[in-house]
């Protein structure tokens, strides 16, 4: 049983395997919309269609909130998501919601939610490996994705 | 310089209107009268617009609308833009100096020269229910309502949308913001990286969807068309 890495550095890794990097805001918004697909509640959110629901789940709580620790209210009560189990997870996620130009990131959930998404779905499937099936193990789901 | 519709008809080989149009029985030609056109300029022999089409109301797009004393009147050029059915439905353009019907290959090679050289006009046909030659502008791509600019920058974005195309992305694909994870996932890793630097390359078409008909008519398989 492996602990996954901290976002920071799993986000980073798939970067520099995609030879991108991004502009401050960007990342921002791509560092929080990993954190959410990372402590979403999995035993409801995953499977066929997740990623669309993410999506919509991201670009609906830009709706619901003018600020980034808003939007993250807004994500906890859509999708059940909470305080990273990693002490680096909760250190990024409280530098990122503090960020500095929040309408900057909030913009990019908003106009650029699908490739923000395909971002951290990139880099999730760089660490795990592309998997064609769901795995039937509910266990295993829970430490894998 | 000559006008475009008179570059275009020249190089169709200066055929007559097609006066049968879909009628089933033997259409006489009508008698032209001496006249001045009213889309072209040019003095000769004219129709009046009545003689040509009906369905062609909008005057005010006939530049020398006010020219002729007798009344608007259309030249052989013009009538014979204005009568080619074949032109609204099915792309055209000038190959080898012949104004014909083109194939998808042909129409990205037309495409290729009407960057640099702006005698080409392809006209690419979208709902195949508008007039598109009589518009003819130098330099420019016709489609349903307007003639589009062309010049590199949009042979470069002809180019990427082509090799998008090849990598597996469809035409509804490649007019989507974001390139789709499942066409993604099946790519190699530096075909991944390559269409994830050039997708933006085409917003600026994605935002003037014209642009992306025109390159999807190019870059088809024949037997599509």
């Amino acid at each position: 049983m492996t602990r996954r890495p901290p976002v920071a550095e799993l986000l980073d890794t798939s970067a520099a395997e995609l030879e991108i990097t991004d502009p401050p805001a960007e990342r921002a918004a791509i560092t929080l919309v990993a954190l959410a697909h990372a402590t979403r509640d999995q035993a409801t959110w995953g499977g066929l269609g997740y990623w669309d629901q993410l999506a919509a789940r991201v670009l609906l709580g830009t709706y619901r909130a003018d600020s980034l620790p808003g939007w993250w209210e807004q994500m906890c009560r859509a999708m059940g998501c909470g305080q990273p189990s990693l002490a680096a997870d909760r250190q990024t996620l409280a530098a990122t919601l503090a960020y500095p130009d929040p309408r900057a990131v909030l913009d990019t959930l908003a106009t650029h939610t699908d490739a923000v998404c395909l971002r951290v779905r990139l880099a999730w499937e760089h660490h795990y490996g592309a998997r064609q099936t769901p795995d039937p193990d509910p266990t295993n789901q829970e430490t894998l994705l | 310089m000559t006008h475009p519709v008179v570059h275009l008809w020249e190089a169709a080989g200066r055929p007559e209107p097609n006066w049968q149009g879909k009628a089933r029985r033997p259409v006489t030609p009508p008698e032209p009268r001496d006249g001045v056109c009213a889309l072209t300029g040019e003095p000769g022999p004219v129709w009046p617009l009545n003689k040509i089409t009906t369905t062609l109301t909008t005057l005010d797009r006939f530049r020398h609308r006010d020219a002729d004393p007798q009344g608007l009147a259309l030249g052989p050029a013009a009538a014979w833009a204005i009568r080619h059915r074949a032109a609204m439905q099915h792309p055209h353009a000038i190959v080898d100096g012949t104004h014909r019907q083109v194939t998808p290959p042909e129409l990205y090679q037309a495409l290729e020269q009407a960057a640099t050289c702006p005698d080409v006009m392809p006209t690419v046909p979208i709902s195949r229910q508008k007039h598109v030659l009589p518009w003819a502008r130098w330099g420019h791509v016709g489609v349903d309502d307007e003639w589009l600019p062309w010049d590199r920058t949009h042979l470069d974005r002809l180019g990427i949308y082509r090799a998008l195309r090849r990598l597996g992305f469809g035409e509804a694909a490649i007019a989507e913001p974001t390139p789709r994870h499942q066409i993604l996932a099946r790519l190699d890793r530096a075909d991944r990286i390559w269409v994830l630097t050039h997708w933006g390359d085409l917003n600026r078409w994605r935002h003037h969807p014209a642009y992306l008909e025109v390159a999807a008519r190019a870059t088809r398989q024949p037997k599509e068309t």
